[in-house]
């Protein structure tokens, strides 16, 4: 048995990479993805991919006709369309090229992570032309979940959050994270300027874990997708109704300007 | 009685069907200290025939004792070891006039080769079905010129070379509608199209916990029923590939190998996955157990399955056990048949003409002492953070180290949980996919 990379053409101006594992399970692959300069690609797409989690996400390089590419399949993929990634070529009428895929690897789903035999291990594919891809996308990134981590060898034991998202229609763009020692509602979150970009795993800056952690992910098509993350620790503030803090501010002004009237006439009468 | 070198017996019944069909095949000789029975042979049902006859044999599960003497030995006909064959999971997608059906990839063991697979269609629940030609060895079919607003039910057969059917899928149903009148999907997702909905069902261990993955990451957890079956639902996708997956942890904590299904999920259509059984669980007693003494190993499954182990040693030992109401398996097995170094165990279910494919391995020592096994739901393997989890809390700390040189105090964990080879690199991350609870 012998799996196998290919590249297949797909509708819209895509042209794919599949993996056929020849009825093996397959939890890990890895290679390298490289062009002519002159080729125009306009996008890498992984939102069909198989692979789940990206250790090195296949992302355009400014200038660079080359990425590597690293990710995993939980519990194993068996099949032979698995869709690894797809390239999006703009403008590329009336140009040709070669596209390789060299450095190709992939793992047995074993608990030992045992090569996967590979008729071969570079691919490559003559592009003749092709046309703008127009991907269409009315849909926001689907839903994703926000964890907490902490551990002694990175980030000097501080605390960080991770997460991913993913997005079947035009991929996603990047993430953006707001801490908030205040719970906010949709449309204030959608005003704020506060939003920082972000990357999974990300650094919290409330090391007291007393924020509110709101993590959107953006897809290219404009939607967004938001999630958060509730305080571990709550401080006292976060804990009392702010009806209850402006009774209890209006009551202390209260007796305060009694007090403060009681003693005036106190002393005007002494 | 034992049965001696039955694996040659299945390499010789494999050859038959593979060709040298009539020609006889003998089985190599078994016997015990008190009788001795010579050349058992194997006949495959049907392929024998002439104008004046035809032979049916034996291929089938144990008839047990069907011959005694008196008190002295009982003989069983038949094989108390057979082909087996994992009975394929189904997925019906709707369309327009047409429903798309996905199936994974059924594997023989023991000798049984699946050559191609046929589908089994009826508009009556539980059939009778009206099956296709072979489709060859595929696993999807898209059946067309069907009657929308009907429910069409369908199963999928698995065929062995010779076009017989070695294994039968549940059934699974879907019901095609025009387009833009597809049924099922919960609200919008926020964008403008209807979301779509996958339903997946299947059996697993009598009140236990499931999990289902969508992608990779937990999308819902559920009890399992007293019959071990379960079916959940999943809302508001959007169009596109998904990677569905389902573990089980049965009553111990001890977690089944993931079933992953990939699926291609359309905007507004419902899909169904059907026929899921969760490998068994297995566990034992010792890490290391003395040669000569008993090894108890268990696990759970769905309830009253026959369950089939399998232990690795110089020839490969077969066991057979069958799981009680609860679903509970135990074999206590002498392992004075076994020479001393490591060995492993994996096991097998089967129940209503439905069968599972082999679980994960356990190993184990053969040795001159006991060592009692730790009894705990964490394997450790790949939970770098300890939480006795594997996700993408584990998936981050690792990737922060992944072609970096590791610290003294990384370096013992990569040891210890990871492939201990000194760095962390895509053999580490294959390890943590295998080991992955989301």
């Amino acid at each position: 048995m012998a799996a196998e990379f290919y590249f297949k053409s797909l509708a819209g101006g895509e042209l794919a990479l599949y993996l056929n594992t020849d009825g093996q399970s397959v939890n890990s692959v890895a290679g390298v993805l490289a062009w002519p300069d002159e080729l125009n690609i306009q996008s890498v797409n992984v939102s069909n991919s198989v692979v789940n989690f990206w250790l090195e996400e296949p992302k355009l390089n400014d200038g660079r006709s080359t990425v590597n590419f690293s990710g995993i399949t939980p519990g194993g993929y068996s099949g032979n369309q698995g869709q690894i990634l797809a390239l999006t070529l703009d403008n590329n009428k009336n140009k040709t090229g070669l596209i390789r895929s060299t450095n190709l690897e992939a793992r047995h789903n074993d608990g030992l992570g045992t090569p996967v035999t590979l008729k071969s291990k570079q691919i490559e594919y003559s592009i003749e032309a092709a046309t703008i891809a127009v991907p269409i996308d009315n849909e926001p990134p689907e839903e994703f979940i926000v964890s907490l981590g902490q551990d002694v060898s990175m980030f000097n034991g501080q605390w960080f959050v991770v997460f991913q998202a993913t997005d079947k229609g035009s991929g996603l763009t990047g993430y953006e994270i707001l801490e908030s020692r205040w719970r906010l509602g949709a449309k204030k979150l959608d005003l704020t300027q506060k939003w920082q970009p972000a990357r999974s795993p990300q650094l919290l800056i409330d090391q007291e874990l007393e924020s509110f952690i709101y993590v959107r992910a953006n897809d290219r098509a404009g939607y967004s997708r938001l999630e958060s993350f509730s305080p571990i620790n709550t401080a006292w503030y976060q804990v009392v109704s702010p009806w209850l803090i402006l009774l209890g501010v209006i009551i202390i002004c209260f007796c305060f300007l009694v007090g403060k009237k009681y003693f005036s006439r106190r002393s005007l009468f002494s | 009685m034992k049965w001696r070198r039955h694996s040659h017996s299945y390499l010789a019944f494999f050859c038959l069907l593979v060709g040298v069909w009539p020609t006889l095949v003998f089985g190599q000789e078994f016997s015990s200290s008190s009788f001795k029975v010579l050349d058992p042979v194997f006949w495959p049902a049907g392929y024998s025939s002439a104008s004046s006859y035809q032979l049916f044999g034996n291929l089938s599960p144990l008839a047990v004792a069907t011959s005694t003497a008196t008190g002295s030995y009982g003989l069983s006909a038949g094989f108390l070891y057979f082909p087996l064959v994992t009975t394929p999971v189904v997925s019906a997608t709707a369309a327009d006039a047409a429903v798309a059906l996905t199936w994974t990839a059924a594997s023989g063991y023991l000798g049984w080769t699946v050559s191609g697979y046929n589908v089994g269609q009826s508009t009556t629940a539980g059939g009778p079905y009206t099956y296709s030609a072979s489709l060859g060895n595929v696993t999807s079919s898209t059946r067309t010129g069907l009657t929308n607003g009907t429910a069409y039910y369908f199963v999928i057969r698995a065929e062995d070379v010779f076009g017989n059917s070695v294994a039968t899928s549940s059934e699974v149903s879907a019901t095609p509608a025009a387009a833009g009148g597809g049924g099922g999907g919960g609200g919008g997702g926020g964008g403008g199209s209807i979301a779509a909905g996958v339903s997946l069902s299947g059996r697993a261990y009598p009140l236990s916990r499931i999990t289902v993955l969508k992608d990779g990451q937990i999308a819902v957890t559920t009890i399992v029923g007293p019959d071990a079956k379960f079916a959940v639902t999943l809302n508001g996708l959007s169009t596109g590939s998904y990677l569905f997956a389902v573990y089980g942890e049965d009553s111990r904590g001890q977690r089944s190998d993931l079933f992953t299904f990939p699926l291609y999920v359309t905007s507004g259509v419902s899909a169904q996955i059907s026929g899921i059984f969760l490998t068994p669980t297995i566990g034992v007693d010792k890490e290391e157990v003395k040669l000569g003494d008993n090894l108890a190993i268990f696990g759970q499954t769905a309830n009253d399955s026959n369950v089939l182990i399998a232990v690795n040693s110089e020839e490969e030992i077969f066991l057979r056990t069958q799981a009680d109401s609860q679903g509970t398996y135990l074999y206590n097995f002498d392992t004075s048949v076994l020479v001393r170094g490591g060995h492993s165990a994996k096991a097998r279910a089967s129940v209503a003409g439905l069968a599972s494919g082999f679980s994960g391995l356990v190993g184990f020592r053969v040795g001159n002492s006991t060592k009692l096994a730790e009894r705990g739901s964490c394997t450790g393997r790949a939970d770098l953070n300890a939480d006795c989890r594997v996700n993408l809390v584990d998936f981050s700390i690792a990737a922060y180290w992944y072609k970096r040189q590791l610290n003294e105090e990384f370096k013992s964990r990569e040891s210890k949980f990871l492939s201990g080879d000194g760095r962390v690199d895509l053999v580490d991350f294959s390890i943590m996919a295998y080991y992955w609870t989301g």
